[in-house]
């Protein structure tokens, strides 16, 4: 474990609050007036899934907790568990849905992960910027703001609809941003 | 975004046409300064103007406040204000939070910080009115704050920082007061103290975490505030641990602050020369001390005077529903 401080902060690290690891989801900097620095964390415990907020002075030092990451296969959903296989070892680990969040929508299976484990569970998972998926379906009918360019619904594989430019036609492969969920680019 | 813009000017025009409405004389100071007061965790941005002859260090201006004491002083008014960037330097920014932001200030002669207290609301009240004619909507103090709508109108509460420390923190506020205290319960608290932790950053710390997120979203004001981090304000007479100076919260963010001035100078030279030394430990920026700031507090020495800064992006932010104060500028 090493000692980090609150401008070493990023979205996504593991540090130590109350005694617990908990990873930061966010942070944004806080100035009270006539009053210094302060760097207010949202903090997902990883144990409980609680999240929290915490004021830091910046300047503050934290542990960070380092965490293994593994490329995983995604195998198969059960009721809320999503079942992911290291490539090397062969060995089955389990997400829960709240850990996945949207990102869930996007989970092609037979797709490779970078999944986080720490003392020997998964926890979390890398969440990449950008996902490829097909088109499985797409209507006829015409959506949206046509001075910002005419849209239309499509659903993807996975079974997410997804709003999409017109030129995309079932069959195409496509890039979303599954955080916001929104279309990037025929891939 | 676009409307968001222009609602931002609309609310400029109209705090403008408030002012002068009320008797008030507005003053376009300079920004580029040679000298600053000395306050801590005010920091200035640095620049230097070079002439043929020579260069020099200038600062932009952290606030209109010693240009507007200045001229108080001279008695030319009674009442004054100011509408201008200002400038703050080792900042983070934030939703709420630019380097350079739009600073109102104003200063009234002979009173103290209840009537500007007064001030603040019948202007907030008085934007969101012309705000609804600008929007061609019926007259309204209803705003939505944080998806729920809000009756401006109804009473905005005092609340003072000794009550809240002693319901929500667990700790008495005069207590804490003496470092050693302080230090003691915020350890307790299990709050990390570091080499150059200060008093006021371990203050608003347990403020920021165990306290603001109990007071209300609806405007309140917030006083009591210690007088050892109200360097320019006036203690209370009653209490002078404590400073005549008050915080207007909205939607649980700080908007204006403001308090009765303190023209005791050997008080303010004192402060000053304390952070001096602050700041020489620590390496930060050092602006020569403004003098005629000074000067200009001697000579209101026998008045009561009081005055208030008020974020004004922070204000167009609340009355537009914005939560993003770069969603204001193109």
């Amino acid at each position: 474990m090493t000692k980090i401080s609150t401008s070493d902060f990023q979205k996504g690290i593991f540090i130590e609050y109350n005694g617990e690891p908990h990873q930061i989801t966010d942070f944004t900097f806080v100035n009270p007036g006539k009053g210094s620095a302060f760097v207010r964390t949202k903090l997902k415990n990883l144990k409980t899934g609680n999240v929290r907020e915490f004021t830091y002075k910046s300047g503050d030092k934290v542990e960070e907790i380092p965490m293994e990451v593994r490329e995983m296969q995604y195998l198969y959903k059960t009721d809320d568990k999503y079942h992911f296989m290291d490539k090397f070892t062969y060995e089955q680990y389990e997400l829960k849905d709240d850990i996945l969040g949207n990102f869930a929508n996007f989970l092609k299976e037979g797709d490779i992960f970078q999944v986080i484990i720490h003392s020997g569970e998964a926890v979390t998972m890398r969440f990449p910027k950008k996902v490829r998926l097909r088109v499985v379906e797409s209507e006829e009918a015409v959506r949206g703001n046509t001075v910002m360019g005419a849209k239309k619904i499509v659903t993807l594989e996975t079974g997410v609809q997804l709003t999409v430019p017109l030129f995309i036609k079932t069959g195409d492969l496509v890039a979303v941003d599954p955080e916001t969920g929104q279309y990037l680019e025929r891939a | 975004m676009l409307s968001k813009i222009l609602l931002h000017e609309h609310n400029i025009r109209n705090i403008r046409s408030y002012f002068v409405k009320e008797g008030f004389y507005e003053f376009t100071l300079p920004i580029l300064k040679a000298s600053l007061p000395l306050e801590p965790n005010i920091h200035a941005l640095k620049t230097t103007w070079n002439t043929p002859k020579n260069s020099q260090t200038l600062y932009l201006s952290t606030s209109p406040e010693s240009e507007l004491k200045k001229i108080m002083a001279t008695g030319i008014t009674t009442k004054c204000f100011a509408l201008t960037k200002s400038f703050r330097n080792l900042e983070g920014s934030g939703p709420h939070h630019q380097p350079e932001f739009l600073m109102l200030e104003w200063y009234r002669k002979n009173a103290n910080y209840t009537k500007i207290m007064d001030d603040v609301k019948k202007l907030i009240l008085s934007i969101k009115k012309s705000l609804n004619i600008f929007l061609k909507k019926p007259p309204s103090s209803i705003i939505s704050l944080q998806d729920t709508p809000k009756d401006f109108s109804l009473k905005w509460p005092i609340i003072s920082l000794i009550d809240a420390f002693t319901k929500y923190a667990k700790l008495n506020l005069t207590e804490i007061l003496q470092d050693e205290v302080l230090w003691k319960e915020a350890k307790k608290k299990g709050y990390s103290i570091e080499k150059q932790t200060s008093w006021s950053e371990l203050f608003d710390q347990i403020f920021l975490n165990e306290i603001l997120p109990h007071l209300p979203a609806n405007p309140f004001f917030l006083i009591d505030f210690p007088a050892r981090i109200s360097t320019l304000c006036q203690p209370r007479r009653n209490n002078p641990n404590f400073a005549e100076r008050f915080e207007l919260f909205i939607g649980r963010v700080e908007i204006a602050n403001g308090n009765t001035e303190n023209t005791n100078i050997k008080y303010v030279k004192r402060s000053f020369n304390e952070e001096k030394k602050r700041r020489n430990q620590t390496k930060k920026v050092i602006p020569p001390i403004d003098n005629e700031f000074l000067q200009a507090l001697e000579k209101m020495q026998d008045t009561t005077y009081a005055g208030v800064g008020l974020g004004v992006e922070r204000l167009s932010m609340i009355l537009s529903g914005t939560t993003d104060i770069k969603k204001l500028y193109i």
